[in-house]
């Protein structure tokens, strides 16, 4: 290679080496190997063939990518010759060129997707119609034979209106009329046809426009245009508030937009306030409150309360019901007696046990009708006891580092009752406040039967879940319910299965196992090898040895430690079983597994069992950052006299929780598009609602454009999450030292 | 320095075992389990309770009375449901509840298999595609992966069957052969023609484990010369190479020993062996060759109703194999011909002894039991009929049915197709996954020593991406088997339709649920045992 600097004449742009690039080119791209050679070939003529194959079919397209092609094609060999790349040359050779197949491979894929663009272009709009009336009706557009525009009148034939009566009203739509002996199922370009009708056209009376009632006046006046071959948008615009929101009470719709700007407004200050930059502290925990105060509120909305059992006439009314229905002293008889349990035999009550026999009232039964009936006002007053003694225990021994034994124990067993009484005070508080709630009211007009009419509610109207959350409201309520419930549960389940707490002794668990299992021996295994009448039968009467058999195992494995083992096998169970055979069975076994009279309802079922299923993966992925910690963490924590809970909460769980957010998210976007799984149990999420509706006698079939719809929505979804996980990685520094 | 306080806890001072943490602990997990019992009690409780209200003997004995001991009796009643496919026989009448339970565990497996190797397929090359140095073949992966990735499976398979299948799907009478080969996709399933075994298949199966085994005998004694002399043997060629030849030998020699079939012609006919037949339809016809009757139907030298009338008629019994064996050669001489099925032997021989057809092909021993029940049994000749260990079987349309060949339903294919699609675009990214984290550093040092590229991926890159691959591809496998319980979206009779389907007709809901429960755990637990056994074999050992 000469060092002098070559002369870039118009005569000698050929590079000196162009003689041994060529030859170079010709050998490894080409003729290294036979099995190489052969392939060149077959695909030049594979790539000749298609194109050839286009041009006819789609000539300026095609000549224009194979243009286009040619001329990139070009410049990048000659920037290659030149050894000279630019920018836009060097990608190229880099993304699409570097070799005879890759570049063949580029112009087959381009054509492929010109096509495949223009093909979703005639489906998607060309030849789409968005006419919202039903698939009953024909899509089609017309013309009349005399080039004046008709439009037609609402409803079947009026036999009133007159044919050459001018209408006026610009909102009458059109569809077919029902008098209409077979009506095509396709109409053909040209085709005269009988009936049909087409987009709305407003009336102009200057220009001429009569209204008919039906083409059958005038059958050979109109011809078929146009039929709309491509998508039926107009069946996803007629239905999208059925999929939105399916049969959600439609007088109170403004409980939905409620809560959507609840969470928009608390949503807001939540990408700033959360930095490490922002200041205001208070600030902070005020938004925190409100986040943790949000899923009341929004409980409230979309569920209510149930109807208050007074009436309501002022201040005192709501009082005497609130006292009435939730610290009156109901008396233990009486309470007994609604449920069923006691009956009067010659004046005195006797109890029903199982089997039906009456026998005089338990102490057991007296204890229970009575933490039963008043356990509201046990819990207040057992709140107010107990918190009077630990005060007064405080003001007498005020707290020292070294006490006497008695007083430590006083206050851990005050501390326990107080607890206890305090869950109890807590449920009456929510009771009375419920109760508080339900009594606001307001009066507005509803149509009742058509006839509005003056009606006074409760702000928060009880909602039957079961009826009104459905369609996509109900797809975001499984999924932020199941998100909510299962995060603290799997978390739960992960710190449980990882704890090395001490667990039950070996000569505890044996014991109990060799006392379990002599006494099945003795007692219940001669009667079953007497009934068994199967191989079968005869081996499972030895069930005791099964017993000891796993209390070894659980010796082994956990070392008698109860929560890792409840929690490994809760997780294993979970995971190994599809969510289809969760949810169906929950919604089978529920009824059979409370007792008889308690209903629980099929929202409910669906939502505890898509939460406790994502609890178990959720606690996979958190046992996996849990892993990921040194342990060195743990120790120093320890060191500093942590106790547990300050340990995870401040040190160990930032830290893993960062680690996971990726599997997290990808987790949650799992779980909203497994919310669908409830529409083969036949729920009503969004996707159920659109097989629903293509079910329906109107839009029977048409199911492509409301799944492309769905398909949408799904995806906006999951992209949504996934950049915010990707915005939550960056702002907790995953990734960085 | 001296007036560091003493530290106040006293030597051995026990601390006392009511807020001693560790006895604290233990008897709560006490009452823990304590608690547990009850409230598994307390179920069973609520079980029995609800079960006696809704009556219909729940735990109903087979000899009567009931107990919780015949929890499981019930399943061995008659089933009395449809269930459209099924790789072993069924009988709704005859067969019992398990049977059906073992239809859909086996139902389960199949769209399992398949689908674990063809979504390992599909994933490989997407992500590989992923890391393709064409930006066009990158971004379509690319795109591909997140569509499938942000839909629901459930719309994607809704959207697979009811819009492109059953709407897109011509039907069966209008349905055409694809590229000229007997596939018929239609509105039915897909029809593709089969192998199916003859009776000397044995025979030839016999010799393909001789051939394995001693291809196994050659690849050891090769490669122990390569040891020895250190030159490349081509072990793997020559090994293949024998078993190849001993195959060969084998067809020929377990095809021309078998004599289980024969047909049954009348002497009249002067056929004296299967070889003869083209000639009589020829002399029917009235042309040179059998294969120019395209052509003389095409010119109308002769008319379809003509070749119909000329061709050979076939009587045979119901699903048996002799009828696949015959048509095979008379597809391949060209023949045309018209079957007639009978349930029965007997059925049979009174169609052929009435004149409906014209060669009756069965089992050797039933030929010669029925050809003596007829009359003129000495103008009956039984003509050997010469088998190779498999022959193919074609579909073809007869009615509203194909016959012949193997069938692949759409509700299969729909569910296969979905799965594999939607787990596929997971597995392309683990792969990605894979291959990217083997450093750069570990290609560079392959290029440097020599290897070829083949080389390099085989020896270097491969091993090192699959420990990170196996991991969460087992996993997906088990989502993929898990996955495979939306088939009753599509109505395929995986093993969740059809516990349903029981749970409806025999109305008892606890039983089958449980059984399903363990099913689907015993699968997922011996596919993550697995998962554990093979990842500690490949595990990085670390000190």
């Amino acid at each position: 290679m000469t060092t002098l600097p070559q002369k870039q004449t118009r005569f000698n742009f050929l590079p000196e080496d162009i003689q041994v690039q060529l030859n170079r080119f010709i050998t490894e791209q080409i003729t290294r190997s036979w099995i190489l050679t052969l392939w060149v070939l077959a695909i030049t003529g594979f790539t000749l063939a298609t194109v050839i194959n286009r041009v006819q079919a789609a000539p300026l397209s095609t000549i224009l990518v194979l243009v286009v092609w040619l001329v990139t094609v070009t410049l990048v060999v000659v920037n290659e010759l030149r050894h000279k790349h630019n920018a836009l040359s060097l990608w190229l050779k880099n993304n699409m060129y570097n070799n005879i197949t890759n570049a063949q491979i580029s112009l087959l894929i381009v054509l492929g997707i010109i096509a495949a663009v223009f093909a979703f272009y005639n489906y998607a709009w060309a030849n789409a119609s968005f006419v919202a009336i039903p698939a009953a009706d024909y899509r089609a557009e017309l013309i009349s034979a005399d080039g004046r525009e008709y439009c037609f009148t609402m409803g079947g034939i009026d036999t009133a209106v007159s044919t050459t009566e001018i209408v006026t009203d610009p909102t009458e739509r059109c569809f077919a009329t029902a008098d209409l002996a077979a009506p095509p199922s396709n109409l053909a370009v040209g085709q005269e046809a009988s009936s049909f009708c087409f987009d709305q056209k407003p009336d102009d009376p200057e220009n001429g426009i009569t209204c008919f009632a039906s083409t059958a006046e005038n059958p050979d006046l109109f011809t078929v245009d146009r039929e709309f071959t491509g998508a039926n948008w107009g069946a996803v615009e007629a239905n999208l508030v059925t999929m939105m929101i399916f049969r959600f009470n439609r007088n109170e719709t403004w409980r939905i937009w409620a809560v959507i700007i609840l969470l928009a407004v608390l949503f807001v200050p939540t990408t700033f306030v959360y930095r490490a930059s922002f200041k205001n502290k208070r600030l902070r925990q005020l938004l925190t409150y409100a986040w943790l105060a949000s899923p009341l509120l929004i409980y409230l909305f979309l569920r209510g309360v149930e109807p208050v059992p007074f009436e309501v006439d002022g201040f005192s009314s709501v009082t005497q019901g609130i006292w009435d229905n939730t610290f009156a002293w109901t008396g233990f008889i009486e309470e007994l007696e609604e449920a069923g349990l006691i009956t009067y035999v010659n004046g005195r009550p006797l109890e029903r046990v199982g089997d039906g026999a009456l026998q005089p009232i338990s102490t057991w039964t007296q204890i229970r009708a009575t933490l039963s009936g008043n356990q509201y006002l046990l819990g207040v007053l057992g709140l107010l006891l107990f918190g009077g003694l630990t005060l007064l225990l405080n003001r007498r021994f005020p707290q020292k580092e070294h006490e006497g034994e008695l007083v430590r124990l006083g206050r851990m067993v005050l501390r326990i009752f107080l607890i206890i009484t305090a869950v109890f005070a807590l449920l009456a508080l929510l009771q009375v406040f419920s109760m508080l709630i339900g009594s606001i009211t307001y009066t507005r007009e509803l149509p009742i039967n058509g006839v509005p009419q003056e009606v006074t509610q409760p702000v928060f109207s009880s909602l039957d879940p079961d009826v009104n959350w459905g369609g996509f409201l109900l797809t975001i309520i499984i999924t932020i319910f199941a998100i909510v419930v299962s995060f603290p549960i799997g978390l739960l389940m992960a710190l449980g299965r990882r704890s090395k707490i001490r667990g039950i002794p070996a000569w505890l668990t044996y014991g109990a196992a060799i006392v379990i299992a002599v006494v099945g021996f003795t007692q219940s295994t001669p009667a079953m090898v007497e009934a068994a009448r199967s191989n079968l039968e005869l081996v499972a009467a030895y069930w005791p040895i099964l017993i000891l058999v796993l209390a070894y195992a659980f010796q082994r494995a956990f070392n008698g430690n109860v929560l890792a083992a409840f929690s490994t096998l809760y997780i294993e169970f979970v995971r190994g079983v599809p969510l289809i055979t969760v949810l169906f069975g929950s919604i089978i076994l529920f009824p059979i597994l409370l007792p008889p009279g308690v209903e629980i309802l099929n929202t409910w079922r669906v939502l505890w069992a898509v939460a406790l299923f994502a609890a178990a993966y959720l606690a996979e992925n958190v046992r996996g950052g849990l892993q990921a910690i040194p342990n060195g963490q743990y120790e120093a924590a320890d060191s500093l006299g942590f106790n547990a809970y300050q340990k995870y909460r401040l040190i160990i769980l930032p830290q893993a929780l960062r680690v996971v957010i990726p599997a997290i998210v990808g987790q949650f976007i799992g779980l909203f598009k497994d919310t669908t799984l409830v529409a083969i149990i036949g729920m009503f999420d969004v996707l159920g609602v659109a097989n629903a509706i293509a079910a329906q006698e109107d839009w029977l079939g048409v199911r492509r454009e409301p799944y492309i719809f769905l398909a949408l929505l799904y995806f906006v979804g999951s992209a949504l999450m996934t950049a915010y996980s990707r915005r939550l990685e960056k702002q907790t520094g995953l990734g960085e030292r | 320095m001296s007036d560091i306080p003493k530290p106040s806890l006293r030597g051995n001072e026990r601390i006392p075992p009511w807020r001693d943490g560790r006895i604290i602990g233990i008897l709560l997990q006490i009452v823990f389990v304590i608690l547990l019992v009850l409230s598994l009690n307390w179920l069973f409780t609520n079980i029995g309770n609800n079960l006696d209200a809704l009556g219909a003997g729940q735990f109903s004995c087979k000899e009567g009375g009931t107990s919780y001991r015949c929890a499981f009796d019930f399943l061995s009643g008659e089933a009395q449901f449809p269930i459209s496919e099924s790789v072993i026989s069924y009988d709704p009448n005859t067969d019992s509840f398990w049977r059906a339970i073992g239809i859909g565990v086996l139902n389960t497996a199949k769209v399992a298999v398949f689908g674990i190797i063809l979504t390992t397929i599909l994933g490989t090359f997407t992500g590989i595609a992923r890391l393709s140095s064409n930006w066009l073949i990158r971004n379509i992966a690319k795109w591909y992966i997140d569509l499938m990735r942000n839909t629901p499976l459930l719309l994607q398979l809704f959207f697979l069957y009811f819009v492109i299948f059953l709407v897109s799907l011509p039907s069966v009478n209008d349905v055409q052969p694809i590229l000229g080969l007997p596939i018929f996709i239609s509105q039915r399933g897909m029809n593709y023609p089969s192998l199916v075994p003859m009776a000397s298949f044995a025979t030839w199966a016999a010799f393909i484990v001789l051939g394995i085994v001693q291809a196994q005998l050659i690849w050891v004694i090769l490669g122990r010369r390569e040891e020895q002399t250190g030159q490349e043997a081509s072990r793997g060629r020559w090994a293949i190479l024998s078993f190849l030849v001993v195959v060969l030998i084998g067809w020929f020699v377990a095809g021309n020993n078998a004599d289980t079939e024969a047909a049954l012609v009348s002497r009249a006919s002067r056929v004296r062996e299967i070889g003869d037949i083209p000639a009589l339809i020829e002399r029917r016809l009235g042309i040179n060759d059998l294969s120019n009757i395209e052509n003389a139907l095409a010119t109308g030298a002769l008319t379809p109703e003509a070749v119909d009338e000329a061709a050979l008629k076939i009587c045979t019994i119901n699903e048996s194999a002799s009828e696949i064996n015959l048509t095979a050669q008379l597809r391949q001489a060209n023949v045309p011909f018209d079957v007639t099925r009978s349930d029965r032997p007997d059925q049979a021989i009174a169609t052929y002894a009435e004149g409906g057809c014209e060669i009756f092909v069965a089992n050797r021993a039933t030929l010669a039991a029925e050809r003596d029940l007829l009359e003129n049994s000495a103008d009956q000749l039984i003509v050997p009929l010469p088998e190779t260990p498999v022959r193919v079987s074609v579909p073809k349309l007869e009615g509203f049915n194909f016959v012949g060949g193997s069938k692949l339903t759409l509700e299969f294919a729909a569910i296969l197709l979905g799965l594999v699609l939607y787990t596929g675009a997971f597995v392309a990214e683990i792969v990605r996954a894979g291959i990217l984290s083997v450093s750069k550093g570990q290609t560079e040092a392959a290029r440097a020593l020599g290897l070829s590229e083949t080389q390099r991926l085989r020896l270097v890159v491969l091993p090192q991406a699959l420990r990170v691959i196996i991991p969460p591809l087992t996993s997906q496998y088990l989502n993929l088997t898990k996955n495979s319980s939306l088939a009753a979206a599509v109505l395929f009779p995986d093993l969740y339709r059809n516990i349903n389907t029981i749970i409806n007709q025999s109305g008892r809901p606890i039983q089958p649920i449980v059984i399903m429960a363990l099913i689907y755990l015993s699968i997922s637990l011996f596919i993550s045992f697995f998962l554990n056994w093979y990842n500690s074999k490949i595990a990085l050992v670390e000190r």
